[in-house]
């Protein structure tokens, strides 16, 4: 598998509060890579870091290196507006913008350019159909998306987030806020995604990690313990502190 | 005493003085009504004043006072955006930006009268722009701009966070999502905001008296040409508003039905004021539905 992410000695400051220490990993294309740990390790931080989120945060300074597709994206002159159309985000509370569900999809590709009525209803239907929400929502797309419930509103995240035909996927936490059946809906969407996208997701549940994802990370107090297969890091994690937090011990 | 008889007691204040409260609103509202319904006509609301005679009215008047709400607010509205979208995305936390916050603090605190000295010595003066609208438009912008500036940083800062990260996220820039996923989410906050501001610029009279003037020029309402000196539109033009009209007939009215007159003009301004009430409150819920797509 190649690498599409690679992250080389990253340090990430906020203040005088180290969240990530030295980071080095690369993350391969076309899979699924699960970052897990307790709360405050930096995993979501390091998710933010892949696109620049962490830039809202007054105070951050961030120093080694990201590159994605070989691009360098720390660097002052990165256009930052494009990195984030390549890297799309799918956030912990469902967060659709208070229009209509087509206008939610529609939002993006018209921003970037796509204005004709029938590219557009195309594209919706596409993004809607990878994001398994189309069958549930085609006859009222003209409804308010806040209308519907709130797996849907993740879907339709989903959605919004592949209608600008990105590289890769982010998802913080995205299903922690949903029931069962609406997570279970988002890990069976994930398994069809990985196959055209790349995707890294931050997870508070370990099961859900280890049934979704390819790659599994351990992190730690803003350092990588362990990162492998998510096969071998469930079964045989070499890392005393991976063993004692898959196993429950804390955390 | 028990939590249960405590809590009686509680309601029972409360209710009280909501009451209380009520109660001395309707009577006030009711009194303002009844004496000054009576005196409602078409003419009364159209013609121009008598100085000594009984039957004036106040078109002039609420002519002027519904064109200088116009002025300020085209004045007022844009500056208090600006300001506000500043001091709620751009400017950064620290002792600066709250130093700018209180002088908008203490801005919004001036007393009316004193507002209107300092309109008659800058602008009426200085500036020499005279008695006339545009300098009761630039005094009441001064007191009326805090008022926006707070109203659209607190509509911009209930847009949850969430779908400002959304629209970071998805590579919008910093101002297309403000403009277009804030913005319309902060709208109703801001827009009935606005609406309470202008109906407060509608009752406003102490800093009008040294600014707009207290007299208005006999209006030739066919000649619509702003730079005509007899036109209404004419923004350089000393206007009376209906507020200052109020007092002015009390103070020194010497037409034999002027206790009349005030009390059917107080009453035009009342209904105004309670129509921009509502106005403000059902085109806040429209906007909402219209930007939200909710039913």
């Amino acid at each position: 598998m190649t690498a599409l992410i690679e992250i080389e000695n990253l340090d990430l400051y906020y203040g005088d509060f180290q969240a990530l220490k030295s980071i080095s990993m690369d993350v391969p294309e076309k899979a699924v890579t699960a970052f897990i740990g307790p709360s405050g390790c930096g995993k979501s931080t390091l998710l933010r870091s892949l696109n620049r989120m962490n830039d809202l945060i007054a105070g951050t300074r961030i120093e080694g290196s990201i590159k994605i597709a070989g691009e360098e994206i720390n660097t002052s002159g990165m256009d930052v507006e494009h990195l984030r159309k390549r890297v799309g985000m799918v956030f912990q509370q469902p967060n659709p913008f208070p229009k209509s569900i087509y206008e939610n999809v529609a939002y993006g590709p018209r921003l970037y350019g796509i204005n004709q009525r029938k590219k557009l209803d195309e594209l919706v239907e596409k993004s809607l159909r990878s994001a398994a929400l189309w069958d549930e929502v085609k006859d009222h797309l003209k409804r308010s998306a806040l209308g519907i419930s709130g797996g849907q509103q993740q879907r339709l995240c989903i959605a919004r987030a592949l209608a600008v035909n990105p590289d890769v996927l982010l998802m913080d936490e995205s299903t922690s806020a949903l029931d069962p059946i609406s997570t279970l809906k988002i890990e069976e969407l994930v398994q069809e995604l990985k196959n055209e996208y790349t995707i890294v997701m931050v997870t508070h549940n370990m099961h859900q990690a280890a049934r979704v994802s390819n790659q599994t990370v351990f992190f730690l107090n803003g350092e990588v313990v362990e990162y492998a297969d998510t096969e071998t890091l469930f079964s045989t994690p070499s890392d005393r502190r991976t063993e004692d937090y898959i196993s429950g011990r804390f955390g | 005493m028990n939590a249960k008889l405590a809590d009686r007691i509680a309601t029972a204040i409360i209710v009280a003085v909501s009451g209380f409260i009520v109660l001395l609103l309707a009577g006030l509202l009711g009194y303002i009504m009844v004496r000054g319904l009576g005196h409602f006509s078409y003419d009364f609301l159209t013609s121009p004043p008598e100085t000594i005679r009984a039957g004036g009215g106040i078109g002039p008047q609420l002519f002027n006072s519904i064109f200088l709400l116009v002025l300020t607010m085209l004045i007022t509205i844009p500056l208090g955006l600006g300001a506000g979208i500043y001091m709620s995305e751009y400017a950064r936390p620290g002792k600066f930006t709250d130093f700018i916050r209180l002088l908008v603090e203490v801005l919004s605190s001036f007393p009316s009268i004193v507002v209107g000295l300092f309109g008659l010595l800058v602008l009426v003066n200085a500036f020499d722009l005279g008695f006339s609208l545009l300098a009761g438009a630039l005094a009441l912008t001064v007191f009326n701009l805090p008022l926006m500036v707070r109203i659209t940083e607190q509509g911009l800062k209930s847009v949850p966070r969430e779908q400002k990260e959304a629209g970071l996220a998805l590579g919008l820039s910093k101002w297309k999502t403000i403009r277009s996923i804030m913005l319309p989410v902060a709208i109703p906050v801001i827009l009935t905001g606005t609406i309470l501001a202008a109906g407060r610029v509608f009752g406003e009279a102490a800093a009008l008296l040294f600014t707009a003037g207290m007299s208005s020029p006999r209006l030739d309402f066919t000649d619509w040409n702003p730079l005509s000196p007899f036109s209404p539109l004419n923004p350089m033009r000393p206007a009376e508003t209906l507020a200052v009209h109020i007092w002015k007939v009390n103070a020194e009215g010497l037409a034999p039905d002027a206790a009349e007159i005030a009390a059917g003009a107080s009453a035009v301004l009342v209904l105004t004021v309670l129509l921009f009430n509502l106005a403000a409150r059902w085109l806040g819920r429209f906007m909402y539905r219209k930007f939200t797509a909710t039913k």
